[in-house]
């Protein structure tokens, strides 16, 4: 457990080098923010105001969204486990006395901690004294929040490692991190909010585990949701925790390392 | 033409320039003919990767368009845009794209050869530098995306034509933007790559004069605040790579000279960063390694 502890830290400290780039990087993920912000905007224009979908509305909750992604979904360091395959270290990290995967996630997890530092509320700030950014009103609100962003997190943590373990099949993942962005920002509700979806479309989002990357931690942030969009938040990162295990132990059966 | 050693001047930075560069010119392409070609086949020794990449790289632009697609599909427009007259905007920005990565990929991972040191390599060799670097690689998969962005835009062109919106005589017009959007992308591509010979590390500077101005280029940019819309036509010039025309074209704006206008931004674009390029190079420290 130490050596999980040790192994988040690292990750957190090592993403603390690239501080200065990553702001320009804030910059340029605020203007994504503000490219939806501007086309929902739009949409809304002329419409009567009143409902849960007004301009406004809507503009705090692609905010909080894009916030949100940072924590959850872009995370394209990637685990370099397709190189690893190619180059054979691989073979002696999989041959640590410590699981593959608990070390991936701890790693994954570092680097999603230091983008909520360094990215989410930065760019929450930028939000803020611009378009708006929304702050949960009470202290069960905050607390409601917080563990809908943690679990969000530890999704997203999941999905990644999803993308990495690709690695053991593919020379080329980084086609499976585009899907899972591009699932994220549709059928997760991170630009479309998922009830705005059509009915089909609607109901195979609630059946996937995007949602939980975006549009359930968002609405509960926002207030427009309960306690009760915390069960997929608590139900999706339990099944994929056992898929996650049994996905390494295929990947560790099928490995053929290439180099090294 | 063999160029001298690197380091020893302009010229030997600048590549070829005079009338008897110009049979060196034509070798040039023949060689990045065949560097493609060479390319390709390489691609195809991992058949699988090519053809699910392939696929996938298109999958998720028209998922992305999807959400264009299903926001217009519930609320009718955007701006004033509907759903067809997006499709050519979107459709010639993305298949911009692609055309733009197939063939500078190289450029996206410049940092490495900064980093490492690969460049002192593409300095001594007897081509242009960018030349070089650009021949390097080509992404083959990436014409997946070039192609259904084609064919995007072109679901939305047969629609506007058979409206009436866009005329016939606009439609070799529109055969030009993504040639212009891929030299536009190309410019700012190249432009930021130069940052790097100063500025080292560039992969995060690249999400903002690349990715985050060719998002912008999807939708009308009316409805963008007026900061942005400054920036989209000036320094990061996307504005004239599909919109403008666009607003001729579509009839909701703007004068013949849009059509004129960009691709002479295009034209001036590549140029400009091309001597930004030449420039920075000249500024290029090695690591050493």
């Amino acid at each position: 457990m130490a050596f999980l502890v040790t192994a988040w830290r690292m990750s957190f400290r090592r993403n603390l080098q690239y501080r200065g780039q990553h702001m320009v990087n804030n910059v340029a993920s605020a203007i994504f923010g503000f490219i939806y912000i501007a086309l929902w905007r739009a949409v809304m224009a002329g419409r009567p105001e009143g409902g849960q979908f007004t301009a406004q509305s809507l503009t705090l909750y692609i905010a909080t969204c894009q916030c949100l992604l940072w924590i959850t979904t872009f995370d394209h360091s990637g685990l370099q486990i397709a190189r690893r395959v190619r180059d054979g270290t691989i073979a002696s990290e999989l041959l640590r006395p410590v699981g593959f995967a608990p070390l991936q996630l701890s790693q994954i997890m570092g680097h999603k901690s230091y983008n909520f530092v360094f990215r989410s509320l930065v760019l929450a700030a930028i939000f803020r004294l611009t378009v708006g950014f929304s702050v949960p009103a009470s202290w069960g609100a905050w607390a409601l929040s917080a563990a809908a962003w943690i679990l969000a997190c530890y999704t997203g943590a999941l999905m990644t490692y999803f993308v990495g373990l690709a690695g053991f099949w593919t020379t080329e993942p980084s086609w499976m991190y585009l899907l899972l962005q591009s699932l994220a920002l549709f059928l997760g509700g991170a630009s479309i909010p998922m009830n705005l979806l059509p009915g089909l479309l609607q109901s195979i989002a609630r059946l996937t585990p995007f949602p939980c990357m975006a549009y359930y931690p968002a609405a509960i942030h926002l207030g427009w949701a309960g306690v009760e969009a915390l069960v997929p938040l608590v139900v999706w990162p339990v099944v994929l925790t056992a898929l996650a295990a049994g996905l390494t132990d295929l990947a560790r059966r099928r490995l053929e390392v290439a180099g090294g | 033409m063999p160029r001298p050693p690197a380091g020893s001047g302009e010229q030997s930075r600048s590549g070829p320039r005079t009338a008897a560069a110009r049979p060196a010119t034509a070798g040039y392409l023949r060689m990045l003919v065949r560097l493609a070609a060479s390319g390709l086949r390489e691609r195809m020794q991992y058949r699988f990767n090519f053809v699910v990449s392939f696929v996938l790289r298109g999958a998720v632009m028209i998922i992305d368009f999807a959400l264009v697609a299903v926001i217009l599909y519930r609320f009718g427009f955007v701006g004033g845009w509907d759903v067809y007259e997006i499709a050519l905007l979107y459709g010639t920005a993305s298949a911009a794209q692609g055309l733009y990565r197939t063939f500078a990929d190289e450029l996206e991972r410049f940092e490495t050869y900064l980093i490492d040191g690969r460049f002192d390599g593409i300095l001594v060799r007897p081509w242009p530098t960018l030349m070089t670097l650009l021949a390097r690689r080509f992404d083959f998969n990436r014409i997946g995306v070039a192609l259904q962005g084609a064919a995007i835009a072109g679901i939305g062109t047969v629609e506007l034509l058979r409206r009436g919106t866009l005329g016939y005589w606009g439609l070799p017009y529109v055969f030009l933007l993504p040639l212009l959007g891929a030299a536009v992308l190309f410019a700012l591509s190249t432009a930021t790559a130069a940052l790097g010979f100063w500025l080292l590390r560039i992969d995060e500077l690249q999400v903002f004069t690349m990715y985050a101005p060719l998002t912008a280029s999807f939708y009308p940019l009316s409805i963008y605040p007026r900061w942005l819309k400054g920036m989209l036509y000036t320094i990061l010039p996307m504005a004239y790579i599909n919109y403008l025309p666009a607003l001729y074209l579509l009839g909701k704006g703007a004068g013949p000279w849009a059509l004129a206008l960009s691709p002479a931004v295009a034209v001036v674009t590549v140029l400009a960063a091309y001597r930004f390029w030449l420039y920075g190079e000249r500024h290029y420290q090695s690591p050493g390694t």
